[in-house]
């Protein structure tokens, strides 16, 4: 014989096959205590998360009172990316606001296509002006269209409490995410997509 | 007595052209197609359900009230998708398989009692024909498996011939204690014989029906005894080759087997259309009539069937065909002394 079965005595064979049937019901508990519990799912377009203000999304760039951005393009964003998805040409600017920008932007693009939402840009960023907010609905039909100029990138609103919190002290807010209350997502359940 | 000629041709077709009683065969034909292609598409419903919320998921959701229309959409994708053969498939047996697969799943409804009265045929072995008939199903498996010219579907084709050979036996045999407690093989007879407690409530009965459900498991390619379509290993099994309308009618047939297997389940065991024994306090005037009944024990028996799938894992060959040869079979061969035993303990056999 090719290969040859495990003999078992009548007493083994009796608790086996008991063992597995009493197993059997267990799993079955299990499963109906989870049928009968909420589901974890979110109905997306319904229903969203309540993202941390920490969550890296897209790209913004803080501007000042005149609308432009704190930017004083040094580049240490673009040297940072790992991934070499930031694009930057800078030319001398002839009225510079402050004595730091001394230099304007002439391009400021970022390839979000390519970008992997590490945050070292952000985190190499001396003037504090580029961040990554809690965006993430930014799709496109060609990759091409997911290159993000810096007309996109511009943040007019000031900082929410909560996010100057965060960049005070980064282990102050650990609220995890959270999905919105039930009452909410069963109105929008029965909504045709 | 003058009749009109429509009025004549009417009757005629009840009560018989040439013998054949064309309309009292041809609404119940319509009627039981009709509910089974209708209870399929919401049993599919039901089964994205149950195995969503078992996962924690929600199942359909967009079409329709909880995504009851989802499944209609499914269907009307599936009829209007190209059919592929592959070139060196035996056309005419793949395209028979889905067919022959399909016609006993239909043809075990017509000894069912929906309700008092309410069989199509009553026929005085109607056990019988409900296992003769189911047992055919699995030529068609090995038809699809063999026509489609694939090794998975082959494979798969072969397993189902294996698994449902083993089962048979256990599966009859359970039955047969129960009509040998019934006394009969007709489902009404049966029906009527647990008039006063149903025969899972007596010790051979809860035995055989722990064992039938296990094999009405192994007999429905379901899961743990799925093999035949075992997803890790064959694929999608004798169901590889097959797209479209074929397609769409397996999965039918899939559907109206669990459906008819609940049915068999709910009236050899569970006292069919009859109210459960456990409420006999509840006044006549609180009863349903008989088909709410048998509605609602089939749907809990689909939940039952749908709750221990998204529950176990699948078994080995091996080990499949173990736990039939030497667990099954022992135990129900064992439950027919005991259902000896407990006929000549009860009463009621004497009185017959």
């Amino acid at each position: 014989m090719a290969f040859s079965l495990p003999q078992y005595s009548w007493r083994e064979l009796w608790e086996k096959g008991w063992s597995g049937f009493v197993t059997a019901l267990k799993g079955m508990r299990v499963t109906i205590r989870y049928f009968f519990s909420r589901p974890t799912t979110v109905v997306y377009p319904y229903q969203r998360l309540e993202l941390p203000v920490y969550y890296r999304g897209r790209h913004r760039q803080r501007v000042d009172a005149n609308g432009i951005p704190w930017c004083i393009a040094c580049g240490s964003c673009a040297r940072a990316c790992p991934l070499e998805c930031i694009h930057i040409e800078a030319s001398a600017n002839p009225e510079p606001p402050d004595t730091k920008r001394r230099r304007k932007l002439d391009r400021f693009d970022i390839d979000l296509a390519r970008c992997m939402y590490c945050g070292l840009c952000a985190e190499a960023c001396p003037q504090d002006c580029l961040m990554l907010v809690a965006d993430y609905e930014y799709s496109a039909w060609r990759p091409q269209d997911l290159v993000a100029p810096l007309s996109v990138q511009l943040r007019p609103e000031p900082l929410s409490e909560a996010e100057l919190r965060y960049r005070a002290d980064p282990a102050s807010d650990p609220a995890p995410a959270k999905p919105k209350p039930p009452r909410e997502a069963s109105a929008g359940e029965g909504g045709e997509g | 007595m003058e009749r009109g000629p429509i009025e004549s041709l009417v009757h005629r077709l009840f009560a018989g052209l040439y013998g054949i009683p064309v309309l009292g065969w041809l609404i119940p034909i319509v009627l039981v197609l009709g509910m089974v292609a209708l209870a399929a598409l919401v049993l599919i419903w039901l089964e994205r359900k149950v195995s969503g919320h078992i996962q924690s998921r929600r199942g359909p959701l967009h079409n329709g009230p909880h995504g009851l229309l989802q499944t209609v959409w499914d269907a009307l994708k599936l009829l209007v998708k190209e059919d592929i053969v592959p070139s060196s498939a035996d056309r005419l047996i793949m395209l028979m398989a889905p067919f022959v697969v399909f016609t006993p799943a239909v043809l075990v409804y017509v000894v069912m009692p929906f309700g008092k009265g309410w069989t199509v045929a009553n026929l005085n072995i109607g056990l019988l024909w409900v296992v003769s008939v189911l047992s055919l199903g699995p030529v068609g498996i090995i038809l699809g498996g063999w026509g489609s010219h694939n090794k998975w579907s082959l494979l798969g084709g072969m397993r189902s011939a294996a698994q449902l050979i083993s089962y048979e036996i256990p599966s009859v045999l359970a039955l047969g204690a129960i009509v040998m407690m019934a006394g009969t093989m007709s489902m009404d007879g049966l029906v009527a014989a647990q008039d006063q407690y149903e025969f899972v409530l007596t010790p051979p009965g809860l035995i055989a029906f722990v064992v039938y459900l296990v094999t009405a498991l192994a007999e429905l390619n379901r899961n743990p005894f799925d093999l035949p379509e075992a997803e890790s290993e064959l694929v999608a099994g004798f169901v590889t080759e097959y797209s479209g309308f074929k397609f769409a009618i397996f999965f039918l047939a899939e559907f109206a087997n669990l459906l008819a297997l609940s049915m068999i389940t709910v009236t050899v065991f569970l006292g069919g259309w009859q109210p459960p024994s456990v409420l006999f306090f509840l006044p006549d005037s609180a009863q349903l009539p008989g088909v709410f009944w048998f509605a609602i024990k089939t749907t809990v028996m689909v939940f039952v069937f749908q709750w221990i799938k998204w529950t176990l894992p699948r078994l080995r060959i091996d080990q499949m065909l173990n736990v039939c040869w030497k667990g099954l079979i022992p135990i129900t061969l064992g439950n027919l002394a005991l259902a000896c035993v407990w006929l000549l303990l009860t009463e009621k056999s004497w009185a017959r």
